[in-house]
């Protein structure tokens, strides 16, 4: 995964190592805003077109640091976006095949216990989207309450809140249905 | 199992990896939009560094007609017709600004062309110069081939293909400047045509023009 750009005014840019370091995540985030994993990639890859644009004409204010909470809000828009086209089309989609974990996974355990990871991830996508929505941006993609509170466009104790409400839940899920020994 | 040990637990996971074929889907993407962006960074300073005050002397007016259109054929590459709208209005603005030219017709067909009537691709520059008449839409067909205004000994440089059929009602505008669906032709102060081409008509080479 080594092609080295050569082109544009701002060369000092490595978007290949940045594209490396993030894009796992914020396809995880892609993947929690849509529906199956081809709408999570067309969501992702727009929202990355999108920060090109803005990084290379200079409309981007701030530093790298920013470029992780700008993807997450362009990824969230774009997927409602695509959202609102995708109900208009409500006979196929109610024919077509939910996407399953098993097929397309959100995440993947660091200590290869796939027991742990699958368990987690089903009581994860049993969470109120809203709800999992914040939880995947404070623990993977790693923004601040008050960056996601800019993201989802609610008050900053209320996303604190949910983040709290979250937490507990899966607490409690992960309680009542222990992971498998 | 309190919030912080469940906050550690999910930190134990990580973001399931993305395939080969996704990554290099995302970093062509990126590649390619990074060359459409550079060519229009560049395009948009180049516009922005030829702003001249109108009182420039003839070389500094040659200069500055040269430096916009290079620029004008660079966004000329750009797929997306929506910055090229973008900065040919704004070209049009400085030329008319400068006194290099003294109309910009346009089709109506606007996203081709100059000015989009849903007014997110046009400067507002482009709006006061409408206003003041000096960019007009023009549904004029363009005109014939042998047209007896591009036949006048002032008009050195090469003709543009011409597009559509001959309409001898075109002629009025032939005096200005005249913009088409697949060239653009100037007639600035000095009586020399110039011309480019726009997107899906090849690119005029500028040495030619010039």
């Amino acid at each position: 995964m080594g092609q080295e750009f050569t082109a544009g005014s701002n060369a000092a840019i490595d978007w290949d190592a940045w594209l490396h370091a993030n894009s796992p995540r914020l396809m995880l985030y892609a993947r929690q805003q849509t529906r199956t994993e081809y709408d999570a990639e067309d969501v992702l890859q727009g929202a990355l077109v999108q920060l090109v644009y803005a990084v290379e004409l200079g409309e981007l204010r701030g530093g790298q640091e920013q470029w992780l909470p700008w993807v997450v809000s362009a990824i969230r828009h774009l997927a409602t976006d695509a959202a609102r086209r995708q109900a208009t089309r409500l006979s196929y989609e109610q024919n077509a095949d939910t996407p399953s974990e098993e097929h397309n996974p959100w995440l993947r355990s660091a200590l290869d216990d796939e027991m742990r990871r699958r368990h987690v991830e089903s009581v994860l996508r049993t969470l109120p989207p809203d709800y999992a929505e914040v939880l995947i941006l404070r623990i993977w993609e790693e923004l601040s309450f008050r960056q996601i509170a800019e993201v989802v466009g609610d008050k900053l104790h209320t996303v604190t809140s949910r983040y709290r409400r979250a937490i507990g839940i899966l607490r409690e899920k992960l309680a009542a249905n222990p992971i498998p020994e | 199992m309190n919030a912080e040990q469940s906050e550690h637990e999910l930190r134990q996971l990580l973001p399931a990896e993305l395939s080969q074929v996704t990554f290099s889907r995302l970093q062509a993407a990126v590649h390619a939009a990074r060359s459409e962006a550079c060519e229009i960074a560049h395009a948009e300073a180049t516009l922005r560094e030829t702003s001249a005050p109108v009182d420039v002397t003839a070389a500094g007016m040659s200069r500055v007609r040269a430096t916009l259109l290079k620029a004008f054929l660079r966004v000329n590459r750009c797929r997306e017709h929506r910055q090229w709208c973008r900065y040919a209005s704004a070209a049009a603005c400085v030329l008319l600004s400068a006194g290099l030219i003294t109309l910009f017709l346009t089709m109506p067909c606007s996203d081709e062309v100059g000015v989009c009537p849903q007014g997110e691709a046009v400067l507002p520059e482009a709006y006061t110069a409408i206003a003041q008449r000096r960019i007009v839409p023009c549904d004029m067909p363009p005109p014939p081939p042998h047209h007896h205004h591009f036949d006048a000994p002032h008009h050195h440089a090469p003709m543009p293909p011409f597009y559509g059929e001959p309409h001898e009602d075109a002629c009025g505008h032939c005096e200005y400047n005249v913009i088409y669906h697949d060239s653009i032709l100037f007639k600035d102060t000095d009586n020399t045509v110039l011309y480019i081409s726009v997107p899906n008509a090849g690119t005029v080479p500028f040495e030619e023009v010039i």
